[in-house]
């Protein structure tokens, strides 16, 4: 180990300086071959949660290695030293994936409950959404897919739990809605009606959220985003924005006082939201009608 | 809400400072500003998180070396020779990263000897005697700690081996065969042999070539610790508890913090969150999880530096003993 020591000194895989005794191109490949296993190792679990097929995992995956060096490693020339390259190197990864999806899939965006749903529960929307499947003949597609190991009653469950409003709604002419059944009670027709409505109002309801939460200040706009879409603790939320802990649940209700006080101005009363949100829980925001977060009042509680 | 898109790689590296506090707050209110607005940034920042999170759970880096399942899975035939090279960049990477203080004039054995003194644990064996095999709640509670015993010793004993320092890996082995005697899920006579074949360089005959550790008994000790790294950290998961990797986790930074290593350590500082989680999800008990939660909260008071010569090392590696040995607490020791 002592006859080696010398040569430690010179490469030191922290830092994007090193191998400073090497010619630049072999440092940054030496750099590159330090973080390789990780970023791939990455690369494949940001593939894999969003439910990519196997083979354009391991493109996405190829893709992002060609990306880190080609134009000669230009991307970690580009590292200043502000954060560790580690790190660095991960926000690159999920930018080739924005990047990857949006040449892919367009401008979608997996729904907040597809996401929470799983790898399974984004196969699924984008199955329906982007490929526009019939849903019978996206669950059995998905379900002969091993890497998701999921069954045909597994995704039809995981279907009923996706937003109506990211599956693509089939517009059908006069003549066919003549054809369509009524019952005695005539319940299938007014739930439909009853659902056209609601979609109305829930667009209705996103427009006037969005502009109350724009209106917020940035921070708390981004506690509320972490705290009700991606279900953050407060604990958690205060340790990443390196905030005291303890203001933050008083910061909370008072933001959520506030969107109660703009939906109310707009006309909007706390049980028509609440409808609307229990309807259709992915106003596009993602927010749930009560924050089951222990100790917090929630919108619900303002009432 | 849709802003521009976070393609150039300075937005992208300015968004990893963030996320491992390292933005002066100016810089850091215009990255939230941008969080609150801009949906694709936010998407890159929350799914960063995630990926970290997840990569940091991965067995292999919570030890200073990578050892355990990632490597189990690319194959053992890949596995010697992994280990061999990354135990010699991992030795590399400890001797660039000692302070002067730490390294002296006295070489490796030196290094390796004072290291030994800050690693050796006075952390009482949980003999599986003592454990409830009848109550599930204190069974997982009691495996919550022996986890955090296992991972700190093995972390030890590890770096033991690779600094050459044949008594402190003798000490550290022979903490974990006392752990795992009796145990009917994992054989202790293996650290127990292990123990007993660590002998001086004068018992060797051979301390003029290899003043510590032979490197032949070193490779072959170091190979048996993947092994069994490698066999914990399956029948943790199996369990369904992180404790051990939470173990060896909390051992490897404050061994990072003994030896002032500040980039690694200001990474790892960024992740207590994570390791919260952990600490709520294993389990621990009440009384446990309170008095924990108070040390990570000093823990994250005194990460707030930005000097790096500001960073209080010795305080943090003192709060992370601590922790584990509140975490490593018998639950017949719990105040009430």
């Amino acid at each position: 180990m002592t006859g080696t020591s010398s040569s430690a000194r010179r490469w030191n895989p922290f830092s994007r300086r090193s191998g400073s005794n090497d010619g630049p191109q072999e440092s940054w490949e030496k750099t590159f071959l330090a973080h390789r296993e990780r970023i791939e190792l990455a690369a494949e679990r940001v593939a894999k949660r969003a439910g990519l097929p196997p083979q354009e995992v391991e493109d996405f995956v190829a893709g992002v290695r060609l990306k880190l060096i080609e134009d000669d490693y230009a991307v970690l020339r580009k590292h200043r030293g502000q954060s560790s390259m580690a790190t660095y190197l991960i926000t690159v990864v999920h930018n080739a994936f924005k990047d990857h999806c949006d040449q892919r899939f367009g401008k979608y965006r997996p729904s907040a409950k597809a996401k929470e749903l799983g790898p399974c529960g984004r196969a699924l929307e984008r199955a329906l959404v982007v490929d526009q499947m019939e849903l019978e003949a996206a669950v059995q597609a998905l379900a002969q897919r091993p890497d998701l190991e999921t069954t045909e009653s597994e995704l039809k469950r995981i279907a009923e739990q996706l937003p109506p409003t990211k599956v693509k709604r089939r517009f059908v002419d006069e003549q066919a809605l003549e054809q369509v059944p009524v019952s005695s009670s005539g319940s299938a027709t007014e739930h439909r009606l009853l659902d056209g409505e609601r979609a109305r109002q829930a667009d209705q309801l996103s427009t006037v959220l969005r502009s109350a939460l724009q209106a917020l200040p940035a921070q708390d706009f981004l506690i509320l985003k972490l705290h009700l879409r991606d279900g953050q603790t407060l604990a958690t939320i205060a340790d990443r924005l390196e905030l005291p802990q303890r203001p933050l649940y008083r910061r909370k209700h008072k933001s959520l006082d506030t969107l109660r006080n703009h939906l109310e101005a707009k006309g909007l009363s706390w049980p028509e939201v609440r409808d609307l949100l229990e309807w259709n829980r992915d106003l596009g925001l993602g927010f749930d009608p009560e924050d089951s977060h222990p100790g917090s009042a929630g919108l619900g509680a303002a009432t | 809400m849709n802003g521009p898109h976070a393609s150039p790689p300075s937005d992208l590296e300015t968004l990893a400072a963030f996320i491992e506090h390292r933005l002066p707050e100016a810089e850091r209110r215009r990255v939230e500003e941008r969080l609150a607005r801009d949906e694709e940034f936010y998407e890159i920042y929350t799914e960063t998180l995630q990926t970290l999170e997840e990569l940091e759970a991965e067995p292999a880096s919570a030890s200073p070396i990578s050892i355990g399942p990632r490597l189990h899975q690319r194959g053992r035939a890949r596995l010697l020779s992994l280990a061999a090279s990354l135990v010699v960049v991992s030795g590399f990477v400890l001797m660039w990263a000692m302070p002067r203080y730490f390294l002296g004039s006295t070489g490796p054995t030196g290094v390796s000897a004072r290291l030994g003194d800050r690693a050796d644990w006075d952390l009482k064996a949980l003999h599986p005697t003592t454990r409830s095999a009848g109550d599930p709640a204190s069974w997982t509670f009691e495996w919550g700690a022996l986890g955090i015993h296992l991972g700190t010793h093995l972390i030890d004993l590890q770096v033991a081996l690779e600094a050459g320092d044949w008594r402190a890996a003798e000490r550290a082995a022979a903490q974990l065969a006392g752990e795992l005697k009796g145990s009917l899920f994992f054989d202790g006579g293996t650290f127990e042999e292990m123990a007993s074949s660590l002998e001086p360089p004068e018992a060797r005959g051979d301390e003029g070539e290899h003043p510590g550790l032979a490197p032949d008994t070193r490779d072959r000790h170091l190979q048996t610790l993947a092994e069994q790294d490698e066999l914990f950290e399956q029948t943790y998961q199996q369990l369904g508890l992180r404790a051990y990797h939470l173990g060896k986790w909390l051992e490897s930074t404050r061994l990072m913090a003994l030896s002032r290593d500040e980039r690694p350590l200001r990474n790892r500082l960024g992740r207590l969150s994570a390791a919260e989680r952990i600490l709520q999800k294993d389990g621990f008990e009440t009384y446990k999880l309170q008095r924990s939660e108070e040390i990570l909260d000093r823990l994250k008071l005194l990460r707030e530096a930005d000097d790096p010569q500001a960073l209080d090392f010795k305080a943090i590696a003192k709060l992370l003993e601590d922790l584990i040995v509140e975490l490593g607490r018998e639950s017949s020791s719990l105040e009430p």
